[in-house]
Parts: C-alpha cells; sequence; structure tokens
C-alpha cells in the first residue's frame, strides 16, 4: 500500500512542477496580454496588432510569409535528394544520410550567420565578384533569412521524405504500369501522393520551426521584422515597466498560431495513414561506374553546399576580420581562440553555457526517467493523462514566449528568479523534457514486466527495484533522449535572449553580440560550440557502437 | 502512348528464361506455351520462381536470357506500361489516397476513355463483383476480401489481353478464399480471357487451372492438367508436391507398352504406369496414393490377384476414413487410406493383410 502511494504522490508532485513551469507563466502572459498599461481587462492590444499596420501587421504577415516560404523551400533541396537516396544504391550512401542527420543539429541562426558571412555585401564570395563585376549583390535581410532556412530545414525535410519514399510498396508504382501508365505519370499520379503524408508532416514542422525562430532573423535579419523579434522588442522596451502587455500579446499569438498548425498537421497525419499488408520493399537499383559517379558527385555537391558556411568557418576561426566581415585570409592566427579563453567575459560564457547544459541535463535524466515510469507502468486514470499532457506542452511553446512567461512569473512572490541562473536551467530543463521522456517512454514498453518482478520476488522493494533494474535496462532510452537534448539546449538562442543576465551569458548569446564586429572571435565561438555538441556524440557514438540512433 | 483495347485473349509464349538474383539462379531455363483462353497456374513452393515468371510476363523484372511472346510478338524490349498485361499483386496494391471508384477507373482514365464510359464500364465491373454501392468508400474501410475484388475489377475493367494474378487469394481467410476462387475461374470463363495465376496451395491449383505448370528451385518439373498432375506425376517433387506419401524404389524387371513391372526387393514387384523415359532394367521410383490401395484379409474383388501381403502396424481412425500402415517389406511401410470405413470391417492391429494395387494409379518415374 505504502509503495502505491509513494508512485502516486510522485506524480502529483510531477504534476504540480510542471504546471508551476508551464502553465502559470503561461497563464501569466496571457492575463498580461488582455490587461490595459493601467490595470484593467482589455482587448486592445490584440486589436493593435491587427489593426496598426507597423510594426504589428507586417510581423504578422512577415511571419507567415516566411514559414510559409520557409516551409516549401527546403523541399527544392530535399526532394530531389531523398528521392535519389532511396532509389538507388551507390557507395557513401550511408556516410551521407549521417552528414544529413548531422547538420539537421546544426544550430540555425549560427548556419544563416555564416551564409552572411560568405554570400553578403563583402561576402567571401560575393564580395570579389561584385567588386570584379561591378555590382551590388548581396544575401541579407529577408533574403537571407529565406536563403539560410531553405538550407538548414532541408535535413529535416529529407528525414521525413526519405523513409517515406524507401518504405513505399513498389506494387503500388507496378500496378500503375501494368496499367499503361508510364514512369513519369506514376510517379505523379501514384508515388507523390502516396507520401503527401510524409510531405505534410515536414512542411508543418518546417513552418513551426521557421516562424518560432528568433535567432535567424535577429541575426541576419537587418531589421526584417517577424513575430519574435517584435515581441523581442517590445519586451526590451516594456522591461522597465513591470508588466509586458503588448510582449505579451504577440508572445501568445506566435503560442496560438504554433498550436493551431501543430494540431492541425497532427489531425490530418492521423487520418491518412497509409499501411499496406506488403512486407516487400522496393529494392534500390544498384548503380556503378559512370551512372554511380554522376550521382556521387550531384548528391554530395548539394550536401556539401548545405555545409559551406561551416566549411569556411572552420578556417575563418584561424584568421583576422576587418570590420563588416571582410576577411584577411593573408594573416592566419590563433588570437580568436586565445580570446575565448582568456577574456573573461568570453571564457565564462564556456563555462555558463557547460555548467548550465549539464544541471538541466540532469533534472531532465531524473524527471524523464520517473515521468515516463509513472506513463507507462501505472495506471492512474485523471493523473496519467494530466501528466501526459503536460509533459507534450512544451512542444508546442515557442521558447521565446515560454521564456517571456518565465521572465513575468518568476519576477514577483512567491519565487524570485528573474537574473539567476537557476531560471535559465529550469527553462532549458522543461523544454528539452518531452524529448526525454519519450525516448524512455519507447525503451520502456520494451522491457517485459518480468524482470521487475523477478526482482520484487527476490525482496528488492520497488524504489529500489526502480533503481537497480529499470532505470539500468533504460540506459538506452536515456542516451539517445540526453544526446538529443543536449545537442539542443547547447545551441538554443531565443529563450537564452530572453532569460539571460550578464553573468549568465551563454556561448549563443556571444556569438550574436560578437557577430557584428567581431567576426573572428564570432567564428571562434561558434567552432567550440561545435566542438562541445560534438564531441560528446561521437563519445556516445563510440561507446554504443554506433547504436544510438538521433530522431525527432 | 497507346494501350490497345482488345477484348481478344491471346497466347503466351516464353522461352528458355534464365533470371539471376545476384548469385542465385532463380529461373533455369524456363519455357511455357500458355495458349489464348487458357486458365493457367504456375505451382510451387515459395523460391521456386512462380513470381518472378509472372513479373517477367508483366515486364516488371527483366529476364537475363530468353524471350517473351505475347500473342506472337516478342515483347522482350517493351516496358511494363506498353505491354497491356493487367497484374493483380498478393499485397491487392489498391492505392490508399484513392476511391474505390477512382482505383478501377484509373487505367480507363489512361486509354482516354470518355467519362461517360468509364462510369459505366466502371460500374458494370462493380456489379460483376458484388461491389456495388462501394464507389465513393476509401481502401482503408474496406475488408481483405473486398479489397481483393477491387484489385480484380482494376484489372479487369482494362480489358487486357493477359491477366497476371499473383497468389491473390494468400491474404484472405479460407471461406472468402473459396469464394473469391470461384468468382474468378466463373469471370475467366465469361470473359475468356488468358490468366496466368501463381499460386503455393495446390488444392487451389487442381480446382481452378485448365493446366498447371509445377515449378521447384527455378526449373518447370511438369506440364498437365490437373487431373495429369494429380495422378501422373513425373518427377518425384511433383509427386510429393501435390501429396504423394507412398513413394517406393525399384528396378524395372520387364515393359510393356505403357505398362511394366517393377521389383521392390525381397522377390516382391508392383506393376505400374511407365512413360518413354523408362527402360529395361532401370532403377525406378514408384508412388501410389493411400486411398488407390486396395486391402482386405482376403482380396474379395478385382480380377488381379493379390500382389502383396502385409502386417498392419498401426492404425489411426479419422472419422470418413480409417487409415492403415502397414509394412510389407523390413524397411518399407504403406500407408493406406479406406473411405468410408463403416461399409468394411475394421481390420486390426498386427494382423496379416493383403493388398491389391491398381496398375494403372502406380506412377513409375526414373530414379
Amino acid at each position: 500500500m505504502r509503495v502505491k502511494h509513494s508512485w502516486f504522490i510522485l506524480s502529483l508532485v510531477f504534476i504540480s512542477i510542471l504546471i508551476f513551469l508551464l502553465v502559470l507563466p503561461m497563464a501569466n502572459i496571457f492575463m498580461a496580454s488582455f490587461t490595459h498599461p493601467d490595470g484593467g481587462f482589455t482587448f486592445e492590444n490584440f486589436r493593435t496588432i491587427f489593426t496598426q499596420l507597423y510594426p504589428y501587421k507586417v510581423a504578422l504577415s512577415n511571419s507567415f510569409f516566411i514559414g510559409i516560404t520557409g516551409a516549401i523551400l527546403p523541399f527544392i533541396i530535399a526532394f530531389p535528394l531523398a528521392y535519389l537516396v532511396s532509389r538507388y544504391e551507390f557507395r557513401s550512401k550511408t556516410l551521407l544520410i549521417t552528414i544529413i542527420s548531422i547538420s539537421m543539429m546544426m544550430p540555425a541562426f549560427i548556419g544563416a550567420y555564416f551564409w552572411v558571412i560568405l554570400l553578403g555585401r563583402y561576402g567571401i564570395i560575393t564580395g570579389p565578384l561584385n567588386e570584379l563585376l561591378g555590382t551590388n549583390f548581396s544575401i541579407y535581410g529577408k533574403k537571407a533569412i529565406l536563403w539560410s532556412f531553405m538550407w538548414g530545414r532541408y535535413p529535416l525535410v529529407f528525414l521525413f521524405l526519405y523513409p517515406a519514399f524507401s518504405t513505399l510498396n513498389p506494387e503500388m508504382e507496378e500496378a500503375a504500369q501494368t496499367f499503361g501508365a508510364n514512369p513519369k505519370r506514376t510517379f505523379f499520379s501514384i508515388s507523390l501522393p502516396m507520401i503527401v503524408p510524409a510531405i505534410v508532416n515536414a512542411m508543418y514542422m518546417s513552418f513551426i520551426m521557421c516562424i518560432t525562430d528568433m535567432g535567424t532573423p535577429l541575426i541576419v535579419g537587418g531589421g526584417y521584422i517577424v513575430l519574435p523579434t517584435l515581441m523581442y522588442q517590445e519586451f526590451m522596451t516594456e522591461v522597465g515597466s513591470g508588466r509586458i502587455p503588448m510582449a505579451g500579446a504577440v508572445g501568445i499569438l506566435l503560442f496560438l498560431i504554433n498550436v493551431a498548425v501543430l494540431l492541425g498537421g497532427r489531425y490530418y497525419i492521423t487520418r491518412r495513414r497509409y499501411e499496406s499488408i506488403s512486407a516487400r520493399r522496393a529494392q534500390p537499383k544498384k548503380l556503378s561506374g559512370r551512372g554511380e559517379s554522376i550521382l556521387i558527385y550531384g548528391l554530395w555537391t548539394v550536401v556539401g553546399l548545405g555545409l559551406l558556411p561551416w566549411l569556411f568557418a572552420i578556417p575563418g576561426s584561424f584568421i583576422e576580420w576587418g570590420r563588416g566581415g571582410r576577411a584577411y585570409w593573408g594573416s592566419p592566427t590563433l588570437d580568436n581562440y586565445r580570446l575565448v579563453f582568456t577574456n573573461p567575459t568570453l571564457s565564462r560564457g564556456v563555462s555558463v553555457t557547460l555548467f548550465l547544459t549539464v544541471v538541466s541535463l540532469l533534472m531532465m535524466i531524473v524527471a524523464g526517467l520517473l515521468i515516463a515510469y509513472i506513463l507507462v507502468k501505472k495506471r492512474y486514470l485523471v493523473i496519467n493523462r494530466v501528466l501526459d499532457i503536460l509533459v507534450s506542452l512544451p512542444l508546442t511553446i515557442p521558447g521565446a514566449v515560454l521564456a517571456l512567461g518565465y521572465v513575468m512569473f518568476f519576477n514577483s512572490p512567491p519565487i524570485i528568479l528573474t537574473g539567476t541562473w537557476m531560471i535559465l536551467a529550469l527553462c532549458f530543463f522543461v523544454r528539452r523534457l518531452p524529448h526525454m521522456t519519450r525516448a524512455i517512454e519507447s525503451t520502456l514498453y520494451s522491457i517485459a514486466d518480468a524482470y521487475e518482478e523477478s526482482s520484487l520476488n527476490l525482496g528488492a522493494p520497488p524504489l529500489k527495484t526502480f533503481r537497480k533494474i529499470t532505470v539500468r535496462m533504460l540506459m538506452p532510452g536515456v542516451i539517445s533522449g540526453a544526446t538529443l537534448a543536449f545537442l539542443f539546449t547547447v545551441g538554443t538562442f531565443s529563450s537564452t535572449i530572453i532569460l539571460y543576465t550578464a553573468p549568465w551569458t551563454t556561448i549563443p548569446i556571444l556569438v550574436y553580440q560578437n557577430a557584428a564586429a567581431n567576426t573572428g572571435i564570432a567564428a571562434a565561438l561558434s567552432m567550440v560550440m561545435l566542438l562541445i555538441e560534438f564531441i560528446p556524440l561521437l563519445i556516445v557514438n563510440k561507446l554504443t557502437h554506433g547504436g544510438i540512433k538521433i530522431g525527432i | 502512348m497507346s494501350v490497345p483495347i482488345s477484348r481478344k485473349a491471346v497466347d503466351i509464349k516464353i522461352r528458355n528464361i534464365t533470371k539471376y538474383y545476384g548469385n542465385t539462379l532463380a529461373l533455369n531455363k524456363v519455357s511455357l506455351d500458355i495458349k489464348e483462353g487458357e486458365f493457367f497456374t504456375l505451382l510451387g513452393p515459395s523460391g521456386c520462381g512462380k513470381t518472378t515468371t509472372l513479373r517477367i510476363i508483366a515486364g516488371l523484372t527483366n529476364s537475363d536470357e530468353g524471350q517473351v511472346y505475347i500473342g506472337g510478338k516478342m515483347v522482350n524490349d517493351i516496358p511494363a506500361w506498353e505491354r497491356s498485361t493487367a497484374f493483380v499483386f498478393q499485397s491487392y496494391a489498391v492505392w490508399p489516397f484513392m476511391s474505390v471508384f477512382n482505383n478501377i477507373a484509373y487505367g480507363l482514365k489512361l486509354r482516354k476513355i470518355p467519362k461517360n464510359q468509364i462510369k459505366e464500364k466502371v460500374k458494370k465491373v462493380m456489379r460483376m463483383l458484388g461491389l456495388d454501392e462501394m464507389g465513393k468508400r476509401r481502401p482503408d474501410q474496406l475488408s481483405g476480401g473486398q479489397l481483393q475484388r477491387v484489385a480484380l475489377a482494376r484489372a479487369l475493367v482494362v480489358e487486357s489481353t493477359v491477366l497476371l494474378l499473383d497468389e491473390p487469394l494468400s491474404n484472405l481467410d479460407a471461406k472468402v478464399r473459396v469464394e473469391v476462387r470461384q468468382e474468378i475461374r466463373r469471370l475467366q470463363k465469361m470473359l475468356g480471357i488468358t490468366m496466368v495465376y501463381v499460386t503455393h496451395d495446390q488444392e487451389e491449383a487442381l480446382v481452378i487451372s485448365d493446366r498447371i505448370a509445377v515449378m521447384s528451385k527455378g526449373v518447370v518439373e511438369q506440364i498437365g492438367s490437373p487431373f495429369e498432375i494429380y495422378s501422373n506425376p513425373r518427377t518425384s517433387f511433383v509427386a510429393s508436391f501435390v501429396g504423394i506419401t507412398n513413394f517406393m524404389e525399384g528396378r524395372i524387371s520387364s515393359e510393356k507398352g505403357n505398362m511394366a513391372t517393377v521389383e521392390i526387393g525381397e522377390g516382391l514387384s508392383i506393376k505400374g504406369q511407365i512413360d518413354e523415359r523408362i527402360k529395361q532394367g532401370q532403377d525406378v521410383m514408384l508412388f501410389v496414393r493411400p486411398e488407390d490401395i486396395e486391402i482386405g484379409t482376403a482380396i474379395q474383388s478385382r480380377k488381379s490377384p493379390a500382389e502383396l501381403e502385409g502386417d498392419i502396424s498401426q492404425i489411426t481412425f479419422i472419422g470418413n476414413m480409417i487409415r492403415y500402415e502397414v509394412k510389407i517389406l523390413e524397411e518399407k511401410i504403406l500407408t493406406v487410406e479406406v473411405h468410408n470405413p463403416r461399409k468394411y470391417k475394421i481390420l486390426e492391429e498386427g494382423s496379416r493383410v493383403m493388398i491389391n494395387i491398381d496398375p494403372r494409379s502406380v506412377t513409375v518415374i526414373p530414379r
């Protein structure tokens, strides 16, 4: 009896924590958005957004524009790539897919920054060309946002389309052919409609990522205003006033768009899930000789283009830079790195990032294990349902909006956390908790009850059994969840930019601060950040013999 | 692209088709002559090459060697979409995003047939297959049997000269399978089209076909009518595949016309049917079905005298029949089945019995 109680109480504790960390801050923004500057209830804030052209209506339409274009553009790259990779067998195929999956984890706003370094007015590529041709070509502002969204999101789209193409029952296509459809007709009338669910899935995920992205428009947008940056601006101007109604209204709007698209997408997907009883899968065609070479060169060129900003950032972090992103290739130097590790602000940034990531990760592991266990093994009717919804909730809240909620909610009693490291750690923790919990949950489903029962049977009390048996068997789930959460947390920008205070500045913020004036330092910081992200990934991969899958 | 529409049945000739999958030989010089309007079945265990043969006829798989002729025309270089062979898949391959109507109408739309005619034809085939009123349904709202009928309707409506069916019934439960099987046969007769049918189920093949080709390991073992395949298997593989359990080894002691006497050891011999492959003195194998063996304490009937004697070693009562295991040689036990056993006296275990085998039911093949 007592045992039952301990799990029951624990689930209530988690529900309270999540209400505290998610529901109350969001409720706070919600209330604020309906609050008059003088204190009363009002629709005025929302009316302003929908009636006043600048900046509100502009930001709204800009957001939809980059959201929709950002959902479509990546298909230009991902679609042919996924189709070809699924249809043909060639050397280096596995490596290609691995590289694409890894580039999905690259922080988007840093990629955008390096694209501008390459293709901006004085860009490494465009600068000399402009000089030579007397042109004025440059990607900056809207163009830069869309360009980097295209390259930044194509790996995500690819990872939706590729499995869809390769699991397509080939008999669906063959049937069309026996009725007289040539390959082109077969593709458009059968194959394409068959993968529509994956296309929609990729589109709405990409839309949400683009519309909630704050770092990219802030760093390369050049004043191109979208909802997250608008919210940030409002927040910065109102922050002194105590309540933040206008920023709150923009945040709530962004949140609602997010939820609507997410629910709409999910609803569509669950309605069209095509399953077939065929076990047969298409055999990718083996290529050899010229055909194979052409394909390999073609595919790697495209994937290589996507990595171009990173490929330039590596040598770029070892040279001197002039103002406006002029590269002096002739003056190699280690100064950028020396500064990162000796300058007190910069070096503190590195340790702060590590510290916050590790702390939030530890919290995630503990909470993720316990919550996943309750969700899978316990049968509390209402409690399980509520807990399940609460755990998924962070996926629907844009980071910047949640951060705004934190600033408002934790700025006054009962708990004041603004300006501390805890507010950052808690925000990081709760935002990636869903990834951790779901990863552990899926491992937990595959563990037979018998393992635990035999331990109980041998006399180990339930919590000890949980510690000694269940947790150990769950290690694969924990590692895969932790890897994903780690990668996300290190590069997180949109929530940090709102929550941080000077002593608790993270690397992404430092990159942003140095982006305009100190390209060399920004490049070196980015490299350090990538190392922090990928060295653990490599170690985990080695330890598990490549057995850890990083999925979405 | 034009797809010919014709109701005229055509013949299919396959000549020396060879196919490798990597290093595995999937088909080894397979040749078949399928007559126009015939229901022809490829029968064999999984991996025997029957589906590959079917796919090569449709143009979905290319052969490494050999030729395929459809209606007298060599089609090796004609792609699947210009061959006008309709194909019914084991997985049905009913397109999940299209309504039943659109699934069936797909082939007609490709043939640029006017809309009202398409409607008419689809309606007609749906009625024929008991799919009335299901046109608007989505495939995920249909049962397996209904899906199979949609796949069939889709293939029939285009009025192809050749209809190819790859284990179309294997995913259905027993009762529906018999139903759809009869339907397929009825439609084939009614429409007079050439059908090539792939199955691993010997009963299905026997019931449904005009002729059967039994395949094993990429080779055609025997081609013949269901009756021939059943009663005169020409290889030991065919014999065991169509369910013959009694087989004996021996040597031809004398032969005359299509009859021969086979010594099976210890001075015993059995008469059986032979074909042109069998010569005097040859080592052979002989088969006889359990139900073709007469058994009794004293053989009452038939003109021929009892050839063998044996001891009953085991008796199994199975209701409508009784099964005896009779030991005729030190190393040889024959299985004998007596149908409707209540008409006869039930024999006892250990008792000495006489055995009589009609030579016409004994098949002799070279060893």
